[in-house]
């Protein structure tokens, strides 16, 4: 009786200690985000992902409200976008294109979480870690770790006190990192508006695509089994093309209509695209990175599944696809 | 709607017939179409068109002849069958379909596996084809991601040979592209790249 009085005891002391760390993890998590907005600074990160190393500079100002970001890929094909607020336009050099769109998400690096989802907790649980130092930046460790074994974990480090991420790292089940994404330089403070222009002298001579319109849609297409805590946060019927750069836009036979279906646990993603079978595909599944790809015929159609989910997600989703007369 | 406003609509409604309406404008002048006097302003400016083309084209329609005709589009429209509707029932079962495709697959691919240090050196892991794994242990689906860790080992072993290139369908890209732009991946800062078989043909 005795022990079990002291275990109750020792409970009553422990249990809302983890409460508030999690409570604080799940706050940063949202500061965060308020950060990767609001501070203004120069530097340059790393992606990491599988044989890929891919360097990237941004610029990011934020002056009354206002949100201007430049991000140069230093590595592979040079590609320069700017954003002001909601507006982008991305400039290719090498095919000489530019491609203007409006943003369609708010959670890129350095961001991370664009809507505040409550369920979080019940499918991840928030840790904060031993504080670590990236870019020569002190910064607070939040780790996320899966409570099932259909998604991956992440560990996540804000600067102090910015609290801008300064590395974000997906975690795979056997505790191995499968892509992450650091700064290696960072320097916070005013910056001159100069440094956000794009310096290509003949762009009016360039071709310009303007980003595909996609339409919201309900098409009776659904996935019945989805890993806990995914939702669908959008259905799109759009064009896509081969590739991001547009280069070869213009050729009608290029361009081809999918249907999108966008599933999230608000941490990670499973695209469904589905489509009338068209082009010659190969069937079967691949990892890069986080990302697991799968395609495959169903009847006339043709299935491909995109997310940063483990193998496991996508084939409990892919054997549930089904269409129902609207 | 002040008049400036209305003015800026009325060019923008001129524009779409020409075929030079901005992708950002396209919205809000199709919206511009509900109200009867944009209706308006549409028909008579391709009145103006059809004359300036051929004096033969001024005539007269029919009071009602723009409602029969979008009666008849409308129901033209509905009556096409949607692309996305499937003629026969549609029930999906990813393994057996992809088992057998792998077995092709895999007959070709070689997998490229190399490792970097990560944080706290930790190793970040190489990308390898699934399907590897998929006939000999994807039985137990709770049981699979132990399993892709196991086989990733296995993988890890092979990543001696020298030659190292990895089998992947050039369509994938496009995929990737589309999922990065819509969903919420972090890392979508940085772009897919472009395979390059795709470059080159693009060039």
């Amino acid at each position: 009786m005795k022990i079990l009085f002291s275990i109750l005891f020792l409970l009553n002391f422990f249990v809302p200690v983890f409460a508030d760390e999690s409570l604080e993890a799940q706050a940063l998590l949202q500061k965060i985000q308020t950060a990767s907005k609001q501070e203004s600074y120069v530097g340059i990160f790393v992606l990491q992902r599988e044989n890929q190393l891919i360097a990237s500079r941004i610029v990011h100002r934020y002056v009354a409200g206002d949100e201007q970001e430049k991000i140069e890929k230093l590595d592979g094909l040079r590609r320069v976008s700017v954003r002001h607020n909601e507006d982008i336009i991305s400039y290719q050099p090498g095919t000489k294109t530019l491609r203007t769109e409006k943003r369609q998400t708010q959670d890129v690096f350095p961001a991370v979480l664009s809507f505040n989802s409550h369920s979080l907790i019940d499918h991840y649980q928030l840790k904060l870690a031993e504080n670590a130092r990236v870019a020569g930046v002190e910064c607070r460790m939040v780790t996320i770790e899966p409570k099932d074994n259909i998604r991956y974990g992440y560990r996540l480090c804000a600067a102090i006190p910015s609290n801008l991420m300064v590395l974000a790292q997906t975690i795979d089940l056997n505790r191995q990192i499968v892509e992450q994404i650091a700064f290696t330089s960072l320097v916070f403070g005013t910056v001159d508006e100069n440094s956000l222009k794009v310096d290509f002298a003949d762009t009016a001579e360039w071709k310009t695509v303007h980003g595909a319109v996609a339409v919201s849609t309900e098409s009776g297409w659904s996935v019945k089994n989805l890993p806990a805590g995914f939702k669908k946060i959008r259905e799109v019927r759009r064009l896509i093309n081969a590739g991001s750069d547009g280069a070869r836009r213009g050729k009608p036979d290029d361009l081809h209509e999918v249907l999108q279906m966008v599933f999230s646990d608000s941490l990670a993603s499973v695209s469904v695209f589905i489509e009338p079978i068209s082009l010659e595909h190969r069937a079967g599944i691949v990892q890069q990175g986080a990302t697991t790809i799968a395609g495959f015929q169903s009847g006339n159609f043709w299935i491909t599944l995109v997310g940063e989910v483990p193998v496991a997600a996508i084939k409990l989703m892919s054997d549930s696809i089904e269409y129902k007369q609207k | 709607m002040n008049v400036s406003d209305n003015n800026q609509l009325k060019e923008q409604i001129s524009a779409l017939m020409d075929g030079e309406c901005q992708n950002q404008e396209l919205n809000q002048t199709l919206a511009s179409l509900r109200a009867a006097s944009h209706q308006h302003d549409w028909e008579i400016y391709h009145q103006i068109g059809d004359i300036l083309n051929s004096n033969e084209l001024s005539i007269r329609l029919s009071d009602d002849f723009n409602t029969r005709f979008n009666a008849k589009l409308r129901d033209c429209v509905l009556s096409e069958p949607d692309r996305f509707t499937p003629s026969q029932k549609i029930s999906t079962h990813f393994t057996g379909k992809i088992a057998y495709a792998l077995a092709a697959m895999l007959a070709l691919a070689t997998i490229l596996v190399p490792q970097f240090a990560g944080h706290d050196g930790a190793e970040v892991r190489a990308p390898y084809i699934a399907g590897q794994f998929m006939s000999a242990n994807y039985a137990d689906p709770s049981q699979s991601s132990l399993n892709t860790v196991a086989t990733n080992k296995k993988v890890d072993n092979s990543r001696s040979e020298s030659q190292t290139t990895m089998l992947r369908d050039p369509l994938i890209d496009r995929y990737l592209a589309a999922h990065q732009r819509y969903s919420n991946s972090m890392y979508s800062a940085v772009e897919y790249e472009t395979s390059p078989i795709i470059q080159d043909a693009g060039k």
